[in-house]
């Protein structure tokens, strides 16, 4: 890190030069690129529009990979029982499952951030309060939280993503508080509470750029975490709505047929989240040996 | 140079620091599992004053608590006790408009280079941010702002976007300097501001602060362990020790004249050409805990003149000549002359009565 600071490298130089500097996350890296273009485009790249039930053809329903269907479309993955492309169908499930995993993330970072750091900053009562409020959270099991809430609240995209915030914000907070109080500590902040600079911004413009390093690693995994909490609840059927079906949900459908043969509607769904949530938690990893001063050689 | 009423007060300042018990650990005291937390008497009845346009050098070793009464003269932290006046207000008591231009006339210059810079801040946000904020300067302004307060400290400023890290120690200590004129204080806190730095660059902040106090007639609370460092830069020199002031004089009066056994134990140590043979021997024993301060005089542990009454009775400042206060029990509260000349009647009762 200090080697890095008289080098006058770039945070994002840093991290760029530490991804490439090892196979397993470049690999992992390009995987995270492919897979989020891909959800991006899906509109564009998917043979066909799942949601469209004009281009789906009922006759078509649980063909096996690579088979031709009425319509002369060769269904690379084979259908599902609506006669749906499963590659499409997964391309658009990764698109919901990233984006819910994706917001859900950084939102919990918003919550967590700002009360880790008011935490750290005025000390005393209120970091105890936010400090025990945290220990209560990690205490809880993530999914039963979150399947309490989704009971509670009932279903639909808004309700999960509520819900995952709910879960996933005091893993932030705890990271950011610890970091924070070390940068409250330093001089430089001394400095600005005596230049008479308010205190949301000694928080905001001051110690918050230097807690990015942590942050942006439980970032990553927090959205993995997310992705795969998402998942759970959607297969238990308690997620995201049957019209918007993400990942979990492809897996929940097939899954009732598996025993019978037709393996594909489970199978590739699943594989799909495994090397999602995989890739982003390596690169994830990579980026806390990057950034972190003490793992570094 | 000389007011009648003093620019700084300090007076009879405490400053206790207990560490914070949560609620368990409160439970647990009450049953008798855990043990009160100790407190540390970091000031211990601080009393001083610093006329306008004074350089006042504070010494004493680390943990006497220089750098808690700068924090406190700063108006950084609740005082246990006592109170700081400027121009004869209390500080603490000021409220809007007013205290917002106390704080801003009060600035201290850090002593680590490295930690008091923000390492994600280039030097135009860094030595401008304040005065934008507070409105000392218009918007379009800053840049012109800051480039004038970098050439004042001897920085290029061609140098305005670069970050701390882009600078050597002693370019980053100057645009903490620059940081802190910024917002036009008339009073500088050096906290050790020089203590980081290599002795040839010391030398040249050092010279930079003297220039900027007579272009900017600026007072200065300079502390230091460093007494040949004081000597250079102060019109008077204050020594503490465990949270007390034991003497305070004129620069030339300390150097000449000091009173107090622990001011003369410390000029022993400042290395000097023509005592090159001369073998040092710190001051004996260690600095007790201020967490469970010694009775009487704190110096009696390790003072070799100390006598029965210093032990339970504490010595306080008295005159001993203009503009020169001490703090000792011995030769009537005059502490002892310099040794070298003739044994005064008090030393002898002490040698005579085995205390030497």
């Amino acid at each position: 890190m200090i080697a890095a600071r008289i080098r006058g490298e770039s945070m994002g130089a840093r991290i760029a030069r530490g991804l490439l500097s090892s196979p397993k996350a470049t690999i992992a890296a390009i995987i995270c690129v492919v897979l989020i273009t891909s959800a991006i485009l899906a509109p564009l790249i998917a043979p066909q529009n799942p949601y469209d039930l004009t281009e789906i053809d009922f006759f078509d329903a649980k063909l096996p990979p690579m088979s031709e269907g009425y319509t002369g479309m060769t269904y690379l993955l084979g259908t599902d029982g609506q006669g749906r492309d499963m590659l499409s169908a997964m391309l658009y499930g990764l698109r919901t499952s990233l984006a819910v995993g994706v917001t859900a993330g950084l939102l919990a970072m918003m919550v967590g951030t700002a009360l880790g750091l008011v935490a750290a900053y005025r000390g005393g009562v209120i970091d105890s309060f936010i400090m025990r409020f945290v220990d209560l959270m990690l205490g809880f099991p993530t999914i039963l939280v979150a399947l309490m809430i989704l009971v509670v609240f009932g279903q639909g995209v808004d309700k999960v993503i509520l819900a995952l915030v709910f879960v996933q914000w005091a893993y932030f907070a705890r990271a950011v508080r610890a970091t924070a109080m070390v940068e409250t500590g330093k001089e430089y902040a001394e400095a600005a509470r005596c230049l008479g600079i308010p205190a949301w911004r000694i928080m905001g413009g001051h110690i918050l750029p230097n807690c990015l390093p942590p942050l942006i690693v439980i970032a990553t995994i927090q959205v993995a975490g997310a992705i795969a909490a998402e998942a759970t609840l959607s297969f238990l059927g308690i997620g995201l709505p049957i019209t918007e079906p993400s990942l979990g949900l492809l897996i929940a459908n097939g899954y009732q047929v598996m025993l019978a043969g037709l393996y594909w509607m489970s199978v590739y769904p699943g594989l799909l989240l495994l090397v999602l949530v995989f890739s982003v938690n390596i690169v994830g990893d990579r980026l806390r040996e990057i950034l972190n001063p003490r793992l570094a050689q | 140079m000389t007011d009648a009423q003093p620019m700084i007060e300090a007076a009879g300042v405490i400053k206790n620091f207990r560490r914070k018990t949560d609620l368990a650990e409160r439970i647990a005291m009450r049953v008798g599992l855990a043990q009160e937390p100790g407190t540390v008497h970091a000031l211990d009845d601080v009393s001083l004053s610093i006329r306008r346009g004074e350089v006042v050098g504070l010494v004493g070793e680390s943990g006497c608590g220089k750098s808690t009464f700068g924090r406190a003269v700063a108006g950084m932290l609740p005082l246990t006790g006592g109170v700081v006046r400027r121009n004869g207000q209390d500080i603490a008591k000021l409220k809007g408009a007013e205290a917002r231009a106390m704080r801003l006339a009060t600035q201290i210059i850090f002593q680590d280079p490295m930690s008091s810079l923000n390492p994600r801040k280039k030097v135009l946000e860094i030595i401008g941010e304040a005065p934008r904020l507070h409105g000392l300067v218009a918007r379009g302004g800053v840049r012109n702002l800051v480039e004038g307060l970098m050439d004042q400290v001897g920085l290029d400023p061609a140098m305005i976007n670069r970050y701390p890290h882009q600078f050597s120690g002693g370019q980053r200590q100057r645009i903490g300097i620059a940081r802190a004129l910024a917002v036009n204080p008339d009073f500088l806190i050096c906290d050790e501001s020089i203590a980081a730095l290599d002795v040839s660059i010391q030398a040249q902040v050092i010279n930079l602060l003297v220039r900027l106090r007579q272009d900017l007639s600026l007072t200065l609370l300079f502390i230091s362990h460093d007494l040949s460092v004081v000597r250079y830069i102060s019109d008077r020199v204050v020594i503490m020790y465990l949270g007390r002031v034991v003497e305070s004089a004129p620069t030339d009066r300390v150097f000449a004249a000091a009173r107090h056994p622990y001011t003369q134990a410390l000029l022993e140590e400042i290395p000097r050409i023509d005592r090159r043979g001369h073998r040092f021997s710190s001051v004996k024993g260690e600095i007790p805990s201020p967490m469970n301060p010694p009775g009487g005089c704190h110096f009696h542990p390790r003072c070799p003149l100390a006598m029965d009454r210093c032990r339970v009775e504490r010595p306080m400042l008295k005159q001993a000549g203009r503009d020169h206060a001490v703090a000792c029990h011995l030769d009537g509260g005059f502490g002892r002359p310099k040794p070298t000349l003739f044994p005064t009647q008090s030393t002898l009762q002490a040698a005579e009565s085995g205390l030497l």
